[in-house]
């Protein structure tokens, strides 16, 4: 199973505050990423357990 | 295959208006409501050997910390100090002030308090016996009331992620900060339904909280040390109200941590100071995992209060249902073993992936142990052993020394 290395990180928690940062939902679209990427490092779905955003997110940097 | 699920708890979301969170516990979790305990033991330990604050037991290194904090940390510890000074000061004397009103006869303001608590902001509010058990000696005259309510306030959970940093040091102590003034909202609320509240501020703390939010079914204790509660992990700062208002206490809970955490043991094998201990042990009564704090303390002060422990508690960074029900359908720690639970940034060390740790040369855990008094003494013992009979000059220095550590006295808990 590959997991998401430090550089993925880097690039996808980067690209989260870019788009995000400024908004009320910054708190809760962070607390959704690190879900989907152990969910993604687990070879899990999601199974709408996150913001849809965040799913394009993490899919864009797989 | 799934394991089987020995019960499910169920418990307040997180914030005011989510659904309840129903979290499924395995049948190979499942242990014992609250901690492992052998009550006669508590007992005991505490008679005998009264427990006491670091701050006073370990005064030398408290000292010693300000010499070692990099300059960003020392000016905001001191920025804080300024800040929590009225907050101790009103939380001091609060249990003094009388209640505004008569109380209502036969009223249970207990899910009031708890509403209200919500309201401000607590994340976790629960109600059990005050055990004075675990009352500081130092604070053992000052603590009244017999019931305690038991508030954990959440702090900011980016910064958490960012341990250890500055920016995690903020979200800590500007965490207590906030905390010390809600609580004292709280307890003018309390007093306005007629009753005493006494503050016990998180930057003064007057005992051991962990044990009392257990026992409120608030959550576990955790191999980092920290109480792992359902929906912040270890991600809260903790605090009490003491009242003689008469409320109903909630009962511990079996969250499944107890085994949990052997299974886990992330925080363990991710400690760069490799102060946490695999096994449990049966201390003071309770069954837990011991930190080593000759270990622990240096890397902590060292490294803007290090918290690596709390950063990669999966239940910290996931909450705790995702994680038990990652566990019940795989027999996996959600999490375990990965960069972005396990990874961390040590400055001037560089980053440490999962199965890398930090090499550290054995002068960075060498500092001062026990009390002040103690330490000098240390000190000039050695100097006698090592010189012969102090001259007048030195007699006087270490004399001057402590007289002047008498005269400081205790001060404050905090930390």
């Amino acid at each position: 199973m590959t997991v998401f290395e430090k550089d993925a990180l880097d690039a996808i928690f980067a690209e989260l505050a870019e788009n995000h940062a400024d908004s009320p939902e910054y708190d809760q679209l962070l607390r959704d990423a690190h879900l989907a990427i152990a969910l993604s490092d687990a070879g899990k779905p999601f199974d709408n357990q996150v913001d849809d955003r965040i799913t394009k997110l993490i899919a864009s940097h797989k | 295959m799934a394991k089987p699920v020995s019960h499910v708890v169920t418990r307040p979301g997180r914030k005011p208006g989510d659904p309840d969170a129903d979290i499924p516990i395995a049948q190979d979790l499942a242990t014992v409501p609250g901690s492992p305990t052998i009550d006669g033991d508590v007992s005991y330990y505490s008679r005998e050997y009264p427990v006491e604050s670091q701050t006073v037991e370990k005064s030398a290194d408290r000292e010693w910390g300000w010499s070692v904090y990099i300059k960003e940390v020392y000016d905001y510890r001191k920025k804080h100090d300024e800040v929590s000074e009225p907050l101790i000061e009103a939380a001091a004397v609060s249990g003094d002030i009388e209640p505004d009103t008569e109380p209502e006869p036969d009223n249970d303001v207990t899910e009031d308090i708890r509403a209200k608590a919500k309201e401000l902001g607590f994340g976790e509010v629960g109600f059990t016996r005050y055990d004075r058990r675990y009352t500081y000696t130092s604070k053992k005259t000052w603590a009244k009331y017999r019931h305690a309510i038991c508030l954990a306030l959440e702090q900011d959970y980016y910064q958490t992620q960012t341990i250890p940093s500055l920016e995690a040091e903020f979200a800590h102590f500007g965490t207590y900060e906030i905390a010390g003034e809600l609580a004292l909202e709280l307890a003018e609320h309390i007093r306005s339904l007629g009753y005493h509240a006494q503050v016990h501020s998180p930057n003064d703390n007057s005992g051991v909280f962990i044990p009392l939010f257990v026992d409120a079914g608030l959550g576990q204790l955790g191999a980092n040390g920290q109480l792992l509660s359902p929906h912040f992990g270890s991600r809260a700062r903790l605090m009490l109200i003491t009242t003689d208002a008469p409320v109903a206490y909630d009962e511990p809970i079996d969250y499944g941590i107890n085994k949990f955490c052997e299974q886990c043991q992330v925080c363990v094998v991710r400690c760069p100071a490799r102060a946490l201990l695999r096994e449990k042990v049966w201390y003071r009564g309770v069954q837990k995992n011991k930190l080593v704090y000759d270990r622990c303390r240096p890397i902590m002060v060292t490294y803007e209060g290090c918290g690596v422990c709390m950063k990669v508690c999966p239940i910290q960074r996931y909450g705790m249902k995702p994680v038990m029900e990652h566990y019940i359908e795989t027999g996996d720690i959600l999490g375990k073993g990965t960069p972005n639970l396990e990874g961390y940034e040590l400055r001037g060390k560089g980053y440490f992936g999962p199965g890398e740790l930090p090499h550290f040369d054995r002068e960075a855990f060498e500092f001062p142990h026990g009390t002040k008094e103690e330490w000098l003494f240390k000190q000039f013992k050695e100097k006698v052993e090592q010189n012969g009979s102090p001259d007048a000059d030195e007699a006087k220095e270490f004399a001057e020394n402590l007289h002047e550590i008498v005269e400081a006295g205790v001060s404050r808990t905090d930390e």
